[in-house]
Protein backbone atom coordinates (compact mmCIF):
# COMPACT_ATOMS: atom_id res chain seq x y z
CA UNK A 1 0.00 0.00 0.00
CA UNK A 2 1.18 3.48 -1.20
CA UNK A 3 0.88 5.53 1.95
CA UNK A 4 1.34 9.56 2.48
CA UNK A 5 3.29 9.57 5.79
CA UNK A 6 3.10 12.57 8.21
CA UNK A 7 4.43 13.05 12.13
CA UNK A 8 2.01 13.64 14.57
CA UNK A 9 4.23 14.31 17.79
CA UNK A 10 6.90 11.81 17.71
CA UNK A 11 4.43 9.17 16.27
CA UNK A 12 4.65 8.53 12.18
CA UNK A 13 1.58 8.15 10.34
CA UNK A 14 0.90 6.35 6.79
CA UNK A 15 -2.57 7.14 5.47
CA UNK A 16 -3.33 5.26 2.15
CA UNK A 17 -3.20 7.19 -1.00
CA UNK A 18 -6.41 6.57 -2.31
CA UNK A 19 -7.96 8.14 0.70
CA UNK A 20 -6.45 11.58 -0.10
CA UNK A 21 -7.85 14.12 -2.40
CA UNK A 22 -5.36 16.73 -2.21
CA UNK A 23 -2.84 18.08 0.07
CA UNK A 24 -2.66 21.48 0.63
CA UNK A 25 -1.00 24.02 2.50
CA UNK A 26 -2.16 24.99 6.41
CA UNK A 27 -4.50 28.13 5.51
CA UNK A 28 -6.62 30.52 7.84
CA UNK A 29 -8.99 28.43 9.51
CA UNK A 30 -12.13 30.59 10.65
CA UNK A 31 -12.99 29.15 14.39
CA UNK A 32 -16.60 27.58 15.45
CA UNK A 33 -18.34 28.52 18.37
CA UNK A 34 -18.10 25.97 21.19
CA UNK A 35 -15.41 23.68 19.30
CA UNK A 36 -13.36 21.54 21.19
CA UNK A 37 -9.70 22.14 20.99
CA UNK A 38 -9.01 19.63 18.26
CA UNK A 39 -11.69 21.46 15.91
CA UNK A 40 -9.54 24.69 14.99
CA UNK A 41 -11.98 25.66 12.32
CA UNK A 42 -13.06 25.82 9.13
CA UNK A 43 -11.91 27.36 5.82
CA UNK A 44 -13.60 27.69 2.36
CA UNK A 45 -12.23 25.01 -0.06
CA UNK A 46 -13.57 25.57 -3.92
CA UNK A 47 -16.72 27.28 -2.31
CA UNK A 48 -17.31 24.72 0.35
CA UNK A 49 -16.99 24.64 3.72
CA UNK A 50 -14.62 22.45 5.14
CA UNK A 51 -13.81 21.37 8.79
CA UNK A 52 -10.37 20.79 9.86
CA UNK A 53 -9.29 18.44 12.67
CA UNK A 54 -5.97 19.12 14.61
CA UNK A 55 -4.54 15.76 14.77
CA UNK A 56 -1.87 16.98 17.74
CA UNK A 57 -4.53 18.45 19.88
CA UNK A 58 -6.61 15.43 19.04
CA UNK A 59 -4.08 12.81 20.30
CA UNK A 60 -2.85 15.18 23.35
CA UNK A 61 0.40 16.04 21.53
CA UNK A 62 0.20 20.22 21.96
CA UNK A 63 0.06 22.63 18.95
CA UNK A 64 0.96 21.39 15.79
CA UNK A 65 3.95 23.56 14.84
CA UNK A 66 4.27 26.43 12.45
CA UNK A 67 6.44 25.15 9.66
CA UNK A 68 5.85 24.58 5.99
CA UNK A 69 5.56 20.95 6.28
CA UNK A 70 2.85 21.12 8.59
CA UNK A 71 0.03 20.85 5.77
CA UNK A 72 -3.51 20.25 5.47
CA UNK A 73 -4.75 16.65 3.85
CA UNK A 74 -7.83 16.29 2.89
CA UNK A 75 -9.81 13.18 3.23
CA UNK A 76 -13.58 12.08 2.42
CA UNK A 77 -15.06 10.22 4.99
CA UNK A 78 -18.41 8.15 4.90
CA UNK A 79 -20.96 9.48 7.71
CA UNK A 80 -24.52 8.29 8.46
CA UNK A 81 -26.05 11.53 6.95
CA UNK A 82 -22.91 12.26 4.21
CA UNK A 83 -21.80 9.43 1.73
CA UNK A 84 -18.69 11.72 0.82
CA UNK A 85 -17.67 14.71 3.54
CA UNK A 86 -14.57 16.20 3.06
CA UNK A 87 -12.43 16.47 5.98
CA UNK A 88 -9.67 18.03 6.46
CA UNK A 89 -6.70 16.84 8.68
CA UNK A 90 -3.90 18.98 9.93
CA UNK A 91 -0.52 16.96 10.93
CA UNK A 92 3.38 17.80 10.93
CA UNK A 93 5.69 16.87 7.96
CA UNK A 94 3.53 15.93 5.44
CA UNK A 95 6.07 15.49 2.71
CA UNK A 96 6.36 12.25 1.55
CA UNK A 97 5.48 8.65 0.36
CA UNK A 98 6.08 5.50 1.15
CA UNK A 99 5.18 1.76 0.02
CA UNK A 100 3.83 -0.12 3.62
CA UNK A 101 3.09 -3.98 3.02
CA UNK A 102 1.15 -5.33 5.32
CA UNK A 103 1.54 -8.72 5.63
CA UNK A 104 -2.10 -10.29 5.38
CA UNK A 105 -1.86 -13.39 8.07
CA UNK A 106 -0.83 -10.88 10.73
CA UNK A 107 -2.80 -9.10 12.19
CA UNK A 108 -2.07 -5.37 13.35
CA UNK A 109 -2.10 -5.05 16.83
CA UNK A 110 -5.50 -2.83 16.97
CA UNK A 111 -5.08 -0.54 20.78
CA UNK A 112 -8.46 -1.01 21.13
CA UNK A 113 -11.41 -2.01 19.35
CA UNK A 114 -13.40 0.75 17.28
CA UNK A 115 -15.70 2.26 19.86
CA UNK A 116 -18.90 5.01 19.44
CA UNK A 117 -16.78 7.17 21.91
CA UNK A 118 -13.70 6.86 21.43
CA UNK A 119 -10.35 8.59 19.38
CA UNK A 120 -8.65 6.05 17.33
CA UNK A 121 -5.51 6.46 15.66
CA UNK A 122 -5.81 3.27 14.00
CA UNK A 123 -3.14 -0.07 13.81
CA UNK A 124 0.34 0.10 14.43
CA UNK A 125 2.43 -1.96 11.51
CA UNK A 126 6.28 -2.22 11.33
CA UNK A 127 7.49 -0.21 8.61
CA UNK A 128 10.55 -1.27 6.17
CA UNK A 129 12.80 1.07 8.25
CA UNK A 130 12.71 -1.14 11.47
CA UNK A 131 10.49 1.09 13.12
CA UNK A 132 6.76 1.76 13.76
CA UNK A 133 3.88 3.17 11.47
CA UNK A 134 0.43 3.94 12.78
CA UNK A 135 -2.17 3.45 9.74
CA UNK A 136 -4.78 6.09 10.11
CA UNK A 137 -8.37 4.85 9.41
CA UNK A 138 -10.26 7.70 8.85
CA UNK A 139 -13.52 6.01 9.78
CA UNK A 140 -12.93 5.13 12.83
CA UNK A 141 -10.49 8.20 13.99
CA UNK A 142 -13.34 10.32 15.40
CA UNK A 143 -16.22 9.42 17.80
CA UNK A 144 -19.40 9.00 15.51
CA UNK A 145 -21.03 11.75 17.60
CA UNK A 146 -18.34 14.34 17.43
CA UNK A 147 -17.75 13.93 13.75
CA UNK A 148 -21.84 14.50 13.33
CA UNK A 149 -21.09 17.79 15.35
CA UNK A 150 -18.58 18.64 13.03
CA UNK A 151 -20.75 18.00 9.96
CA UNK A 152 -23.59 20.03 11.50
CA UNK A 153 -21.18 23.10 11.88
CA UNK A 154 -19.54 22.51 8.32
CA UNK A 155 -22.76 22.12 6.20
CA UNK A 156 -23.58 20.30 3.39
CA UNK A 157 -21.85 18.59 1.34
CA UNK A 158 -23.20 15.34 -0.70
CA UNK B 1 29.85 -2.02 14.90
CA UNK B 2 27.46 -1.07 13.09
CA UNK B 3 26.99 2.12 11.40
CA UNK B 4 23.94 4.35 12.52
CA UNK B 5 22.12 6.00 9.66
CA UNK B 6 22.24 9.65 9.79
CA UNK B 7 21.44 12.26 7.83
CA UNK B 8 23.73 13.67 5.35
CA UNK B 9 25.69 15.83 6.96
CA UNK B 10 25.19 18.94 3.91
CA UNK B 11 27.22 21.74 5.78
CA UNK B 12 30.41 21.04 4.06
CA UNK B 13 28.72 20.86 0.20
CA UNK B 14 27.92 24.53 -1.28
CA UNK B 15 24.49 25.68 -0.79
CA UNK B 16 22.25 25.14 -3.83
CA UNK B 17 24.80 22.66 -5.31
CA UNK B 18 22.39 21.40 -7.83
CA UNK B 19 22.47 24.88 -9.52
CA UNK B 20 26.23 24.71 -9.53
CA UNK B 21 28.07 21.12 -9.92
CA UNK B 22 23.90 19.03 -10.24
CA UNK B 23 21.74 18.74 -13.00
CA UNK B 24 20.62 22.83 -13.17
CA UNK B 25 24.61 23.53 -13.26
CA UNK B 26 27.47 22.14 -15.33
CA UNK B 27 27.16 18.58 -14.33
CA UNK B 28 30.77 17.96 -12.79
CA UNK B 29 29.09 16.35 -9.21
CA UNK B 30 31.14 13.50 -8.56
CA UNK B 31 28.06 12.18 -7.37
CA UNK B 32 25.67 12.31 -10.49
CA UNK B 33 26.81 9.36 -11.94
CA UNK B 34 25.22 7.60 -8.82
CA UNK B 35 22.31 8.50 -8.35
CA UNK B 36 21.62 9.78 -11.99
CA UNK B 37 19.68 13.08 -10.82
CA UNK B 38 20.22 15.56 -8.32
CA UNK B 39 16.52 14.78 -7.09
CA UNK B 40 17.63 11.05 -6.10
CA UNK B 41 20.34 12.20 -4.43
CA UNK B 42 20.15 12.22 -0.11
CA UNK B 43 21.72 15.59 -0.17
CA UNK B 44 18.93 17.17 -2.55
CA UNK B 45 16.59 15.44 0.00
CA UNK B 46 17.58 17.01 3.31
CA UNK B 47 17.79 20.77 1.40
CA UNK B 48 14.29 20.12 0.91
CA UNK B 49 13.41 18.72 4.38
CA UNK B 50 15.52 21.87 5.65
CA UNK B 51 13.16 24.19 3.68
CA UNK B 52 10.18 22.56 4.71
CA UNK B 53 11.00 22.74 7.96
CA UNK B 54 10.97 26.77 7.99
CA UNK B 55 8.34 28.84 9.15
CA UNK B 56 5.85 30.33 6.12
CA UNK B 57 6.87 33.21 4.56
CA UNK B 58 4.47 36.02 5.18
CA UNK B 59 1.51 36.21 3.19
CA UNK B 60 1.93 32.64 2.21
CA UNK B 61 -0.90 31.40 4.31
CA UNK B 62 -3.52 34.49 3.53
CA UNK B 63 -2.76 33.84 -0.42
CA UNK B 64 -3.31 30.13 -0.18
CA UNK B 65 -7.06 30.73 2.00
CA UNK B 66 -7.63 33.44 -0.97
CA UNK B 67 -6.47 30.75 -3.99
CA UNK B 68 -8.39 27.40 -1.95
CA UNK B 69 -11.49 29.50 -1.02
CA UNK B 70 -11.92 30.09 -5.39
CA UNK B 71 -14.84 27.82 -7.14
CA UNK B 72 -12.41 25.92 -9.69
CA UNK B 73 -13.30 26.76 -13.10
CA UNK B 74 -15.32 23.73 -14.31
CA UNK B 75 -15.40 24.12 -17.97
CA UNK B 76 -11.75 24.99 -18.91
CA UNK B 77 -11.08 27.39 -21.66
CA UNK B 78 -10.65 25.38 -25.17
CA UNK B 79 -7.22 27.39 -26.68
CA UNK B 80 -5.56 26.28 -29.24
CA UNK B 81 -1.61 26.93 -30.14
CA UNK B 82 -1.12 29.55 -33.01
CA UNK B 83 2.16 30.92 -34.53
CA UNK B 84 1.80 34.85 -35.44
CA UNK B 85 3.71 36.24 -38.85
CA UNK B 86 3.68 39.04 -40.63
CA UNK B 87 3.26 38.64 -44.66
CA UNK B 88 3.90 42.18 -46.08
CA UNK B 89 1.34 44.35 -43.90
CA UNK B 90 -0.92 41.34 -42.97
CA UNK B 91 -0.24 39.65 -39.58
CA UNK B 92 -1.47 36.35 -40.03
CA UNK B 93 -1.43 33.09 -38.07
CA UNK B 94 -1.24 29.19 -38.64
CA UNK B 95 -2.39 26.29 -36.16
CA UNK B 96 1.24 24.67 -34.70
CA UNK B 97 0.16 20.82 -35.64
CA UNK B 98 0.98 21.56 -39.28
CA UNK B 99 4.27 23.71 -38.13
CA UNK B 100 7.59 22.27 -38.92
CA UNK B 101 9.88 24.31 -38.38
CA UNK B 102 10.56 28.20 -38.38
CA UNK B 103 14.37 28.89 -40.16
CA UNK B 104 16.36 31.57 -41.68
CA UNK B 105 15.75 32.80 -45.72
CA UNK B 106 17.28 29.93 -47.60
CA UNK B 107 17.97 30.41 -51.67
CA UNK B 108 15.04 29.59 -53.62
CA UNK B 109 15.88 27.48 -57.07
CA UNK B 110 13.12 28.82 -59.46
CA UNK B 111 11.97 25.66 -61.40
CA UNK B 112 12.42 26.39 -65.12
CA UNK B 113 9.05 27.43 -66.96
CA UNK B 114 7.22 27.82 -63.59
CA UNK B 115 5.89 31.21 -61.86
CA UNK B 116 3.16 32.42 -60.16
CA UNK B 117 2.43 30.52 -56.58
CA UNK B 118 5.09 28.59 -56.76
CA UNK B 119 8.32 30.41 -55.99
CA UNK B 120 10.85 26.76 -56.46
CA UNK B 121 12.88 24.73 -54.55
CA UNK B 122 14.47 25.11 -51.10
CA UNK B 123 17.10 22.69 -49.92
CA UNK B 124 16.08 22.58 -45.61
CA UNK B 125 18.51 19.97 -43.83
CA UNK B 126 19.16 18.36 -47.02
CA UNK B 127 15.73 17.75 -48.32
CA UNK B 128 14.41 19.31 -51.14
CA UNK B 129 11.14 21.00 -50.38
CA UNK B 130 8.38 22.73 -52.45
CA UNK B 131 8.54 26.60 -51.94
CA UNK B 132 5.14 28.32 -52.58
CA UNK B 133 4.39 32.33 -52.08
CA UNK B 134 2.37 32.58 -49.79
CA UNK B 135 1.50 35.91 -50.72
CA UNK B 136 -0.03 35.36 -53.63
CA UNK B 137 -1.76 32.01 -51.89
CA UNK B 138 -4.03 34.41 -49.52
CA UNK B 139 -3.78 37.21 -51.72
CA UNK B 140 -1.32 39.95 -49.74
CA UNK B 141 -0.29 42.83 -51.87
CA UNK B 142 3.31 42.75 -51.31
CA UNK B 143 4.76 46.14 -51.27
CA UNK B 144 8.23 47.79 -50.50
CA UNK B 145 11.74 46.24 -49.85
CA UNK B 146 12.39 42.69 -48.15
CA UNK B 147 12.45 43.36 -44.36
CA UNK B 148 15.23 42.22 -42.56
CA UNK B 149 13.21 40.03 -40.10
CA UNK B 150 12.74 37.30 -43.13
CA UNK B 151 11.94 33.59 -42.36
CA UNK B 152 10.69 30.87 -43.53
CA UNK B 153 8.19 28.54 -42.66
CA UNK B 154 8.13 25.02 -42.88
CA UNK B 155 5.00 23.94 -42.86
CA UNK B 156 3.70 19.95 -43.25
CA UNK B 157 0.04 18.09 -43.37
CA UNK B 158 -0.01 14.53 -43.62
CA UNK B 159 2.87 13.25 -46.58
CA UNK B 160 2.91 17.35 -47.68
CA UNK B 161 5.48 19.17 -46.92
CA UNK B 162 5.70 22.77 -48.09
CA UNK B 163 8.02 26.33 -47.28
CA UNK B 164 6.60 29.60 -47.36
CA UNK B 165 8.88 32.86 -47.40
CA UNK B 166 7.42 35.37 -44.97
CA UNK B 167 8.48 38.86 -43.77
CA UNK B 168 8.75 38.46 -40.00
CA UNK B 169 7.48 35.58 -37.38
CA UNK B 170 6.24 36.71 -33.45
CA UNK B 171 5.90 33.70 -31.67
CA UNK B 172 3.54 30.42 -30.89
CA UNK B 173 1.06 32.26 -28.52
CA UNK B 174 -1.53 30.24 -27.04
CA UNK B 175 -5.31 31.80 -27.89
CA UNK B 176 -8.75 30.79 -26.30
CA UNK B 177 -10.64 29.01 -29.56
CA UNK B 178 -13.79 31.21 -28.54
CA UNK B 179 -11.82 34.44 -29.50
CA UNK B 180 -12.15 33.69 -32.90
CA UNK B 181 -13.86 36.03 -34.50
CA UNK B 182 -15.47 36.16 -37.87
CA UNK B 183 -13.18 37.92 -40.40
CA UNK B 184 -14.55 41.54 -41.46
CA UNK B 185 -16.12 41.67 -44.74
CA UNK B 186 -13.14 44.64 -45.43
CA UNK B 187 -10.68 41.72 -45.86
CA UNK B 188 -9.68 40.50 -49.46
CA UNK B 189 -11.99 37.98 -50.71
CA UNK B 190 -9.21 35.12 -51.06
CA UNK B 191 -7.87 36.15 -47.90
CA UNK B 192 -11.60 35.74 -46.24
CA UNK B 193 -11.57 32.22 -47.86
CA UNK B 194 -8.65 31.38 -45.89
CA UNK B 195 -9.19 32.38 -42.76
CA UNK B 196 -10.93 30.71 -39.78
CA UNK B 197 -11.46 33.90 -38.47
CA UNK B 198 -9.26 36.70 -37.16
CA UNK B 199 -8.58 37.24 -33.21
CA UNK B 200 -6.67 40.32 -31.31
CA UNK B 201 -3.18 39.84 -29.85
CA UNK B 202 -0.65 42.44 -28.87
CA UNK B 203 -3.02 45.39 -30.39
CA UNK B 204 -3.15 43.90 -33.46
CA UNK B 205 -5.91 42.18 -35.61
CA UNK B 206 -4.47 38.61 -36.68
CA UNK B 207 -6.04 36.34 -39.49
CA UNK B 208 -6.00 32.62 -38.54
CA UNK B 209 -5.49 30.99 -41.59
CA UNK B 210 -6.94 27.34 -42.37
CA UNK B 211 -4.24 25.38 -43.40
CA UNK B 212 -6.41 22.53 -44.67
CA UNK B 213 -8.03 25.10 -47.31
CA UNK B 214 -4.05 26.47 -48.37
CA UNK B 215 -2.96 22.88 -48.47
CA UNK B 216 -5.84 22.14 -50.89
CA UNK B 217 -5.50 25.64 -53.14
CA UNK B 218 -1.45 24.55 -53.73
CA UNK B 219 -2.35 20.76 -54.22
CA UNK B 220 -5.13 22.04 -56.75
CA UNK B 221 -3.40 24.96 -58.77
CA UNK B 222 0.34 23.57 -58.98
CA UNK B 223 -0.12 20.27 -59.95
Amino acid sequence: MLALTFQIGPESVGLDIRRVREVIPRVRLRTTIGAPHWYPGVFVYRGYVIPVVDLHQLTGHGECPLLLSSRIVLITVQTESHANLLLGLLAAQVADLREITIAEESSPHREHLHSASRVSMGALVPDSHGGIIRILDPEQLLPRDALAWITSTAGERS
Amino acid sequence: MTQLPVLPDISNVPPSCWNQIGVWGDRTCPELRRFGHCQNCPIFSAAGRKFLNAPSPPGYVEEWTARLAETADESPIEQTGVLIFRLAEEWLALDVQSLVEVTNPKPIRRIPHRSGMLAGLVNIRGELCLCAHLTKVVGVDTKGPPSATRRMLVVRRDVERWVFPVDEVDQVHRIPIQSVGRPPATVGRSLHALSLGVFDRDNRTVGLLDDERIFEILRTKLR
